[in-house]
């Protein structure tokens, strides 16, 4: 357990419209959560996503002095960066921010099963709210940038990519296979719909 | 015009249940099969992919009681080139099987068996491609004898049987012996005196063709216009029909060579007839030889989907032959 | 292309192919192969007169094949660079190019590939596409009839720089045909080859009749398709126009072509669907439009890379919408055919937005990275006590590991990744990694297993590959059965075995593992790391009484979101076989000898307490008892 720190969570649940609402009672799972170890407050919003429900959470971090945060919606590979940023805001440390996807990894895939989604969903936010008991903050590591780019093929794609990155002012590296550039579409006759000459 | 409570959604799940089925409704209609089958060529309203798309809509009762569902004889020319890969004989026997179970029968005629000359002997049944012939135990002429009888369901009709039958029992209306003795013989054919008989220029040529083997109806057409006093074209529904005893009696009056043509293997319309074809011709060139009847004078060869004015080239091959190997008696 | 030649931010470096990559965003180093030309780049003006002297000719791949370039030569006459080339292979070394070249001294015999190192922050990665070889399709007789060419053939012939100077002629006879049929998806929305439409064939087809139109107004053109599909701005109106200009279009798939041996006419048949009847027609030329497919070497570069690619093999964006020109990998993006079919409009455009997303990284000072790393705890490394044991920087893909005796083992932040594969290879659990430690994972075991564990599954995922193919399933809507649970960690070389136990010792009734195929791994080697340690578990788990069968590894990319749930789906129906009672009588026998496995936790920072309290549960019942 964190070190010598009262243990104060919040858990967001996300009905996401339909698309976790139209299987699963959100309300019903943060009502669950709220009787979670050192959870001081769980709610469900229509869009948590949306500024309001980004403000709530804004809000609750601050008022309710919030040292933990949940979000029960979707995919990490959707809104991590998204409810990173918003708990960063509120003065939180993001990696103090843990998602449980229950939209993806739940009810979207038992669409026809909603009360073992709703058993899923709550399962899943325990166990995000059992992490975050453990995590810390972390800051982020920040490296060094070189301001050069590699454009791999140069057909038209490329060539594009390639111009408009040196317009840029960035020097750019096109690697071409074959002996000379142009890919496919060198080797056309006009093109269309314009019916222009392809080089 | 067609309501929409005529489609029975209901139908594309049986259809889907039955084994084969599986696949009916990932047809999109492209057409490939279609354009492959060799039933629309002797029947254009036989159309596979107009099937599959009735019953994908759910159109019952016009789907079970159309004479189409019966005709495809699964030669599968069209499986292997559906770009959903679907096994359309398949789909069609299940819909057959679901038409059967509902007391359809497909139209005749079909080979009838004369109980009184069948001896049980069951090389019909196994000569069969569609293990459409059993044999039964009735009462005959107030005995009891086992004879062969037709599954009316499975027979495709394409006349092995009749041709494999040692006793002549078997007879369907179309291809009988008599009928086929008489297409080879129209106008006097083989009363004349052959090429090696010292009767004629060129040797003359009987081919049986398979009417599978041929695959359009353009060629069909030119070869038609090959026929001539040195050449007689008999159709066959299969070379699988194909009869040695025909054959002999054609080589001793006056035709110097004979040709069958069949399906390339692994086309063939009645799935075994080229290999049972093939067979007959082979037997009987070994007997050929014991009759002191050169082997040249006998051919089978097959065609295949993607061949094309193939038939000229083989008559051409086989005139050559003769006329190289064999000596003219007279 | 001499925009690009030209700029003077563009370098060039063709014949050229990417061997390596190392680093991450903002710090990339990659290595290039340079093909030997066995012409000096520099020295090369473009005159040509090599060409001219060298006797021998070989087939012009630019050509299609269907022209000859001589041994030493350029492809087109306005290749970029405008430098000759020796197709090595073929040439005789009759060195008439030697002489030729004279003065300029351009010609050099003893170059080899030379590997050169490039630092970027950023990678656009646009290899394009290939077409689909219809030799494959016995029915259309490509390969067997002369006068049945692909779209790409017909390109080189109609172009006026082209072999016949933009005069189509048949192959077989050198004469303009007087009709010609164009088929449509050949090899593409065919699940016998490519299941996708390649999207912009129906176009080129159109452009190519149109074009063949205004050439030779008498000529036949008939288009065979399935569905002309035109979506683009402007693309219908030029659909519009082909009919307009008396295209014949029948729709329908041809089933076969059959060829007159004679006059080498080729007769199409096709059943015309609006008629329901079956057309042959005869004419004497086919162009087959085949499908884009992706680049042979795709394999290849998305190993260096660690790329993922789709089902339909090419590269895989990171999200279909929201993303689209990301890959997977932070810093390196994808632009026009080589992630999915894509016209010369949407390609151009793709190029541009990938060029955009590179220019938020390399328009800053510094970027910022996850500061997911591995860590070690001092006190309990046994390499501090001056024991030998190094496997962590065996495992680790990056060298980042450095272990001196006598000194704990240390990580270099930087060159971290973050896979986690020292933190579960440690056999003394002196390595955790930060926001993935083991308190954390075993903290998540025991809440998802905390009732009725044994009809559950427990799976543990790595981010990259099998979490985004569950995802993918849920984006598909691919329904599985609900009593699957999951855990998340970067990368499958973070499953420790102890985790494994962990999940049989709360009683789970199977447990999956999952991540990346080998290829498709983000840590170079981190899921070879996994598949050897994997491999282990079946007997590990016989040895403890327990079932392997309830155990399963599943390498799933991202894209396969059917095979994800396929996998749940047939796990759950093995687990319902199983019966409970006996699945609970093996935890219970099993518990002892896991818990004596896992008694280094008493030891570890924040562990201690997973196991204590099933100790603590213990002493309570047999105090009510």
């Amino acid at each position: 357990m964190a070190d010598n720190e009262e243990l104060r969570i919040g858990v967001y649940v996300c009905s996401c419209g339909s698309n976790i609402g139209g299987v699963i009672d959100p309300a019903e799972v943060a009502e669950f959560a709220s009787h979670l170890p050192g959870v001081v407050l769980a709610k469900d919003y229509l869009y948590m996503c949306g500024d309001p429900g980004q403000n709530m959470i804004k809000r609750d971090i601050i008022e309710h002095k919030l040292n933990r945060v949940v979000v029960a919606a979707c995919s990490v590979r959707m809104h991590e960066p998204t409810f990173r940023a918003c708990v960063a805001e509120a003065g939180l440390n993001p990696f103090l921010m843990e998602m449980a996807n229950i939209r993806e990894q739940d009810t979207w895939v038992h669409a026809h099963d909603p009360e073992g989604a709703l058993q899923k969903a709550k399962d899943l936010v325990a166990a995000a709210v059992a992490k975050v008991r453990y995590v810390s903050p972390l800051q982020m590591i920040t490296v060094p940038v070189t301001k050069k780019a590699l454009v791999i093929g140069g057909g038209v794609a490329g060539i594009s990519a390639a111009l408009d990155l040196a317009d840029m002012g960035i020097h750019t590296y096109l690697v071409e296979k074959d002996l000379s550039i142009g890919g496919t579409m060198a080797q056309l006759n006009k093109t269309f719909p314009t019916m222009d000459c392809s080089i | 015009m067609i309501r929409s409570d005529e489609l029975d959604r209901s139908f594309v799940q049986e259809v889907m249940a039955e084994p084969g089925g599986e696949h009916l409704i990932t047809c999109w209609s492209c057409g490939t099969c279609a354009a492959t089958c060799l039933v629309r060529r002797f029947d254009p309203s036989f159309n596979p992919r107009l099937i599959l798309h009735k019953a994908g809509l759910g159109l019952r009762e016009e789907v079970l009681s159309s004479e189409e569902i019966w005709q495809c004889s699964a030669c599968d020319l069209c499986y292997p080139r559906c770009p959903k890969q679907i096994h359309i004989s398949e789909v069609m026997k299940a819909i057959r099987n679901i038409a059967i179970r509902e007391g359809y029968e497909p139209p005749g005629p079909f080979p009838e068996v004369d109980e009184q000359i069948c001896s049980g002997c069951a090389v019909c049944t196994r000569a069969c491609p569609y293990e459409a012939i059993e044999r039964v135990t009735k009462v005959v002429d107030g005995e009891e004898r086992t004879v062969a009888q037709v599954t009316k369901t499975l027979c495709m009709k394409c006349g092995i049987c009749v041709a494999a039958c040692p006793s002549g029992a078997m007879n369907l209306e179309s291809i009988s012996d008599r009928e086929l003795i008489s297409r080879m013989g129209a106008g006097g054919w083989l009363e004349k005196p052959g090429y090696l008989q010292g009767g004629a220029e060129e040797p003359r040529i009987l081919a049986f063709v398979c009417q599978w083997s041929i695959h359009s109806d353009r060629e069909w057409e030119k070869i038609r216009g090959l026929e001539s006093d040195q050449l007689r074209i008999v159709n066959l529904s299969c070379s699988g029909r194909v009869d040695p005893a025909m054959i002999l009696m054609a080589l001793t009056k006056g035709a110097d060579g004979v040709l069958v043509v069949g399906c390339k293997e692994g086309e063939c319309h009645y799935q075994r007839g080229t290999y049972l074809g093939r067979s007959k011709v082979a037997l009987l060139e070994q007997m050929l030889e014991q009759l002191g009847i050169a082997k040249s004078r006998v051919r089978f060869a097959e065609s295949g989907s993607l061949d094309r004015f193939l038939f000229p080239r083989l008559v051409r091959e086989m005139v050559e032959e003769i006329k190289a190997s064999v000596p003219v008696v007279a | 292309m001499v925009d690009a030649a030209r700029h003077p931010n563009i370098e060039i470096l063709a014949y050229s192919e990417v061997t390596k990559v190392d680093g991450y965003i903002g710090n990339f180093r990659v290595e290039v192969m340079k093909k030997p030309r066995y012409v000096i780049e520099d020295r090369c003006n473009g005159c040509g007169e090599c060409a001219r002297v060298c006797p021998i000719e070989v087939p012009n791949s630019f050509e299609m094949d269907i022209a000859p370039r001589k041994a030493i030569d350029v492809p087109h006459d306005q290749a970029v660079p405008l430098v000759y080339a020796i197709d090595i292979d073929h040439c005789i070394r009759c060195y008439k190019c030697v002489e030729a070249c004279g003065k300029l001294d351009a010609i050099d015999f003893s170059q080899e590939p030379e590997f050169v190192e490039l630092d970027v922050g950023s990678i656009i990665v646009a290899t394009g596409f290939e077409t689909f070889d219809p030799a494959v399709i016995p029915e259309y007789g490509y390969g067997v009839y002369p006068n049945v060419i692909t779209a790409m053939e017909l390109e080189r012939l109609s172009n006026s720089s082209g072999p016949t100077v933009g005069r189509v002629v048949r192959p077989s006879d050198g004469k303009t045909p007087k009709s010609i049929a164009m088929i449509q998806c050949v090899g593409s929305r065919d699940s016998r080859f490519m299941e996708y439409c390649s999207g912009f064939c129906c176009m080129y087809t159109i452009k190519n009749a149109l074009l063949l139109h205004q050439t030779y107004p008498d000529m036949d053109i008939t288009i065979l398709y399935m569905d002309i599909r035109t979506p683009g701005k402007g693309y219908e109106e030029f659909y519009n126009r082909a009919r307009a200009a008396g295209i014949r279009f029948i729709r329908g798939r041809p089933s076969q072509i059959t060829e007159d041996p004679e006059t080498h006419n080729l007769f199409v048949e096709v059943e015309d669907q609006e008629l329901g009847e079956v057309i042959e027609l005869e004419v004497e030329m086919v162009s087959l439009s085949t499908a884009a497919i992706p680049q042979a070497d795709t394999e290849r570069l998305s190993s260096v890379l660690a790329l993922s690619r789709s089902p339909s093999g090419f590269y895989m964006e990171y999200h279909p919408k929201l993303r689209p020109v990301d890959s997977p990998s932070d810093g390196v993006f994808l632009a026009g055919a080589a992630q999915g079919p894509k016209d010369i409009p949407a390609s151009v455009a793709q190029g541009s937005a990938a060029a955009s997303r590179a220019a938020r990284v390399l328009t800053s000072d510094t970027w910022e990275i996850e500061p997911i790393v591995a860590k070690v705890w001092p006190e309990l490394c046994i390499s501090a006590q001056g024991k030998k044991c190094g496997i962590c920087a065996q495992a680790c893909p990056y060298n980042a590991i450095i272990v001196e005796p006598g000194q704990p083992a240390q990580i270099i932040q930087a060159k971290c990744h973050g896979c986690g594969g020292c933190a579960a290879e440690c056999p003394h659990d002196a390595i955790t990694q930060d926001h993935f430690t083991d308190a954390q994972i075993v903290a998540q075991i025991r809440e998802l297993l905390r009732e009725n564990p044994e009809e559950k599954i427990l799976v543990f995922m790595c981010h990259w590959c099998s979490y985004g193919g569950a995802d993918s399933a849920g984006t598909s809507h691919f329904e599985y059965p609900s009593n699957s649970r999951g855990i998340r960690v970067m990368c499958s070389a973070r499953m420790d075995q102890e985790f494994i136990l962990e999940a049989f010792r709360r009683g789970a009734g199977m447990v999956l593992v999952s991540g990346c195929h080998p290829q498709d791994c983000h840590y170079i080697t981190g899921q070879q790391v996994a598949a050897k340690r994997f491999s282990r578990v079946p007997r590990t788990l016989e040895r403890l009484g327990i079932n392997p069968e309830r155990f399963r590894v599943e390498w799933i990319s991202a894209a396969e979101g059917e095979k994800y749930a396929r996998v749940i789906t047939e796990m759950s129906e093995k687990l319902a076989s199983f019966d409970k009672e006996e699945l609970r009588a093996e935890t219970e026998r099993a518990r002892p000898a896991i818990e004596k496995r896992l008694r280094r936790w008493m030891m570890t920072p924040h562990m201690a307490p997973f196991l204590k309290d099933e100790e603590e549960q213990e002493v309570e019942k047999e105090v009510m008892a």
